[in-house]
């Protein structure tokens, strides 16, 4: 029984094990120029669904 | 005109928009507590939008009231780690260029007063800093722009006195600030044993490049914090080589 509900639980312990949060902030605080770089993609893929979506009518 | 706009409005609200996305995105790479949970808020969205899909009615309705109060939640449960990162965010931008490690002598008298203080069991912690500006934590800590000296240095850590409680933070030759707070780290990998001055240290050493000597209370061991690790660090030798090596 415990060997069957460790294989449901065991995935979620190891992603929150992996500290995968930690280690992109670490990583993002270190590089401050990659902060603008992904905000500038994110906004590009905002303002590309706010304009060009309506403007084609997708 | 782009896609049926004026360019300089198109420029405009591009800008703008950058702007904001890059405050939302420097506000919650600040503080890993508050981008974890974000994390885990973006799993359970895109778990609801598959549930959704799927037509799973159940789950969909159930995850549908926590898809829908989850914002609030954050907001009473984050509030402390929201305000402080809300501070912070553009304050972390601060690099310093102009910045000067302390000389030879500075480098002797931190060494000579760490070996003091771990010879008689005194707590200290002393941060040396580097690019990164501390300026956000000396501002609540007790000015002191004093010459960086072995006596001061052990004057400070000494038990009962007002400002033995707290960092001391190093600015080139010079003592910034004493008695600064940092915020601890919830580093997981190391013992929960683990006091909050060790905490402390190293959790300034994660958000900085700055460097942090402590001195254990309980057992007199030095050590050093620096990007996140814990170097034990007893040797006055092996002490002043990783300083050499941080103040270049």
């Amino acid at each position: 029984m415990k060997k069957f509900l460790m294989f449901f639980i065991e995935p979620f312990k190891i992603i929150s094990n992996r500290n995968v949060s930690e280690k992109i902030t670490n990583y993002f605080n270190k590089r401050p120029i990659l902060c603008a770089l992904v905000s500038f993609i994110i906004t590009l893929i905002i303002v590309f669904f706010m304009y060009a979506k309506p403007y084609y009518g997708w | 005109m782009i896609l049926g706009q004026p360019i300089w409005k198109f420029i405009i609200d591009f800008y703008v928009i950058w702007i904001l996305v890059f405050f939302l995105f420097k506000f919650l790479i600040n503080n890993k507590r508050i981008f974890s949970v974000v994390l885990s808020v973006l799993v359970v969205y895109v778990v609801f939008y598959l549930i959704q899909i799927a037509d799973i009615f159940a789950s969909s309705l159930i995850l549908g009231y926590i898809v829908e109060w989850l914002p609030i939640i954050i907001i009473v449960v984050m509030a402390p780690d929201l305000r402080r990162s809300l501070e912070i965010v553009w304050k972390q931008e601060k690099v310093r260029d102009d910045f000067e490690m302390g000389s030879e002598r500075t480098k002797q008298h931190i060494v000579d007063a760490v070996m003091v203080l771990a010879s008689q069991q005194i707590g200290a912690l002393i941060t040396i800093e580097k690019h990164n500006t501390l300026d956000q934590y000396a501002e609540r800590a007790i000015m002191m722009n004093s010459e960086v000296s072995k006596e001061v240095l052990i004057n400070i850590f000494t038990p009962n006195t007002p400002l033995h409680d707290g960092a001391v933070i190093i600015r080139g030759d010079q003592i910034l600030c004493a008695g600064a707070y940092f915020v601890l780290s919830d580093n997981q990998n190391y013992d929960k044993t683990m006091g909050s001055r060790h905490r402390a240290g190293l959790g300034i050493s994660e958000i900085t490049d700055s460097l942090t000597i402590l001195v254990s209370e309980e057992t007199g061991n030095v050590s050093v914090a620096i990007e996140g690790i814990l170097l034990k660090m007893n040797d006055r030798e092996k002490l002043l080589e990783y300083l050499n090596m941080f103040m270049k």
